[in-house]
């Protein structure tokens, strides 16, 4: 029976008394809730960070923010909500001081700006994971970031409506919109991403 | 044919949680629309590639913890922690050192939190922390060990004054220091037990 106790492998804490640990200023837990957290923080940061912000910066600054303010959040439930508006707000922060620096231009250069996709694809590597995010950079806001959430392993319909304090029946209508986009996206690409090609291809 | 519902039933699919009722929904469907097959296989291919991106793309995250060490490095002495930090970000990285090498500079200057003189400070024959800090840099300058301090500070922290008059800020103030160094390493990954690999860095023509 002893034995049998020694091999149970460790408990993991319910997510809402770590949150609640954590806003309490437990060093531990708050270790923990960035640990459980900082992928899917990253990704929401891949959604809406200029192509110009590094991502690890960012996540650094929202760790900063997690460190410092989450003592501030009332509610341990609404700590994915309230780390995603962190990380939003970084993320827009950064490209609002980006934008107001001063720019030097070339001389003889005209004026008119390209306008460039929100999401930097040099963040991979493949060319074809560049490719769908220079398409999923075409969807807006609403669309984008759930499926990107969606994209990571271990985030279900459940989690990402916790994220964006939103219904799970929302979500998954979105979810579902946002993939017909991206279809459409790539056909209006001329066929040149994935699937598309290969299946229309003699 | 509802377009909405066709959308909805891929997504079921391609998620791994499509019932038994919705996969016949949908094979119902694509018998009379034999077009939905190829959306279900562009989305499926779709997501694959999305999900191949996203999770490279956030392996980042592993390699960032939660700053509890720095954070605290700075609330020292202020049992009050419902302070207001300031965007970090134009500090994060390398000046997050600057803060602790700053933070420990400070203690050995014996500045305080009030900014008024303590015992090592009156000892060392100074009679504010300002005026040791100065002295630090008319020294280092001499000895070329200090090139500069940047003017502008960073604001870290500020808190309204209990007396109502006023702000309490806490500021980073950043020194430009010289120092000799036998040889230059730069962090290149992580071996598998999380060690930084450093390998020898050979600076470029202009200097960086």
């Amino acid at each position: 029976m002893e034995a049998a106790l020694k091999l149970r492998p460790p408990e993991i804490p319910d997510e809402r008394v770590l949150s609640a640990s954590a806003i309490a200023g437990d060093r531990e837990a708050i270790s923990a809730i960035w640990n459980l957290h900082r992928r899917w923080v990253a990704a929401v940061i891949v959604a809406y960070k200029s192509r110009e912000d590094d991502l690890e910066d960012l996540l650094q600054e929202v760790a900063m923010s997690l460190v410092s303010k989450i003592s501030t959040v009332r509610d341990p439930g609404h700590v994915r909500a309230w780390l995603r508006t962190v990380a939003i707000n970084a993320a827009r922060a950064s490209a609002r001081t980006r934008q107001s620096r001063p720019q030097l231009r070339l001389v003889g250069t005209p004026e008119q700006e390209k306008v460039e996709p929100a999401i930097d694809e040099s963040i991979v590597r493949d060319e074809e994971s560049r490719r769908i995010l220079s398409l999923v950079a075409n969807l807006p806001d609403d669309y984008r970031e759930p499926l990107m959430l969606r994209a990571l392993h271990s985030m279900r319909s459940k989690q990402i409506a916790a994220v964006l304090e939103l219904p799970e029946a929302t979500i998954d209508t979105r979810i579902s919109r946002a993939r017909r986009m991206l279809r459409e996206l790539a056909r209006e690409e001329g066929n040149s991403y994935g699937f598309s090609k290969k299946a229309t291809e003699p | 044919m509802n377009e909405a519902r066709v959308d909805i039933l891929i997504s079921h699919v391609i998620d791994g949680d499509a019932t038994d009722s919705q996969w016949n929904e949908l094979a119902a469907l694509a018998e009379k629309n034999p077009g939905i097959w190829r959306d279900l296989a562009e989305s499926q291919r779709d997501q694959l590639v999305l999900s191949r991106a996203m999770n490279a793309a956030v392996e980042i995250a592993e390699d960032v913890s939660a700053p509890i060490e720095q954070i605290e490095l700075l609330r020292q002495g202020e049992p009050d922690s419902h302070r207001h930090m300031s965007r970090a970000g134009a500090w994060i990285g390398w000046a997050v050192a600057a803060v602790i090498a700053l933070a420990a500079f400070s203690n050995r200057m014996g500045m305080n939190r009030t900014g008024s003189p303590n015992q090592n400070v009156l000892a060392a024959g100074f009679s504010t922390p300002d005026a040791a800090f100065d002295e630090y840099l008319r020294l280092g300058r001499e000895s070329g060990e200090v090139v500069g301090e940047i003017p502008t500070r960073v604001i870290v922290s500020s808190e309204k004054n209990s007396s109502g008059e006023g702000y309490e800020l806490i500021c980073l103030r950043q020194i430009m220091i010289r120092l000799q160094v036998p040889d230059l390493y730069e962090i290149a990954g992580r071996d598998e037990q999380g060690q930084p690999i450093l390998v020898q860095y050979q600076p470029k023509p202009d200097g960086m």
